[in-house]
């Protein structure tokens, strides 16, 4: 399916409503949603043995492997999506128990998502669920840390 | 000297005395040009085949060039929205790039060199090969740069 270049990806994302989202970034294959969730720009991170993944860490794309990936970071299983006070959150798209994506919240209520090697878009959280990422399924959260 | 049996020692010795042209124009009734005769072929016939075959192979490569290009382009379209290796890897395209063997892998290396791209999992699959030294697993741009090193070094 080919995407519209004025940036239409509900072809792709059948719940991202055009005046719900918004491109943030250029394209860039330096770096994906795992990275993006976990603030950086510069590193591909996977579960996988050429890509950038703690060596003690479980080798495999399920919540369990992600959550202490994140929990490196400070992060930890909460309950919901809901915005809190001095708090960053992030949520898992998991698809038949594997996970697929990755959000991060931002401080206006909204989500931040790295397309894979395309470009980052803000977006609702629940509007990238679907065929390609799944459902979220998953929150956790950390004190905002120091910029 | 018509008729004469070289294997006899003592015609060998008489023949030592005579020179190479006096030997060649003896011994010319003796040799059997049949054999080249009817198995000569021309050389503007040898010329037409060689040609015949070079421009197949470079049909062939063009051909394969192509369908790479297509596979590469429909990968790339296709799995730009994916974080999941399994699924990037698992996608159709890459897979029958993958079972194009070691004739993809120079395609491969120079799409490596317009663009660091995620390439390392054919390569690998492919060659067998791993340059990637732990250090920079998941930098795209330094991991492209250890398989464009490596294939300097392989004759790529």
């Amino acid at each position: 399916m080919v995407i519209d270049k004025t940036g239409d990806l509900s072809g792709r994302f059948p719940h991202l409503k055009r005046s719900n989202y918004r491109i943030c970034s250029p394209e860039s294959k330096q770096y994906n949603c795992i990275s993006w969730a976990a603030g950086w720009t510069d590193v591909f991170c996977w579960p996988n043995n050429l890509s950038f993944w703690p060596l003690t860490y479980p080798c495999e794309d399920t919540e369990d492997a992600f959550v202490k990936f994140f929990a490196m970071l400070g992060y930890k299983p909460c309950e919901n999506e809901n915005q809190e006070k001095e708090v960053e959150k992030i949520a898992l798209y998991t698809q038949g128990n594997r996970v697929k994506h990755a959000a991060r919240q931002l401080k206006n209520g909204k989500w931040t998502s790295k397309l894979g090697s395309s470009f980052d878009i803000e977006h609702e959280l629940k509007d990238l669920e679907g065929d390609k990422y799944g459902k979220v399924v998953l929150y956790l959260r950390r004190p905002i840390q120091a910029s | 000297m018509n008729g004469m049996n070289y294997s006899n020692p003592a015609v060998a010795t008489a023949t030592s005395a005579l020179t190479p042209s006096e030997i060649y124009l003896d011994t010319a009734e003796e040799f059997d040009t049949s054999d080249v005769v009817d198995n000569y072929i021309p050389w503007e016939i040898l010329l037409g085949e060689a040609v015949s075959l070079l421009q197949r192979e470079t049909a062939a490569e063009k051909e394969l060039r192509k369908k790479f290009s297509e596979l590469a382009e429909t990968w790339k379209e296709e799995t730009k929205f994916l974080s999941s290796i399994s699924d990037i890897i698992i996608h159709p395209a890459h897979m029958q790039i993958i079972a194009m063997g070691p004739k993809a892998v120079s395609l491969i290396l120079n799409r490596l060199k317009e663009e660091a791209d995620l390439w390392f999992w054919a390569l690998n699959f492919i060659t067998g090969e791993n340059p990637v030294t732990q250090d920079i697993r998941g930098n795209v741009k330094a991991m492209s740069e250890a398989w464009l090193e490596w294939g300097r070094k392989n004759g790529y």
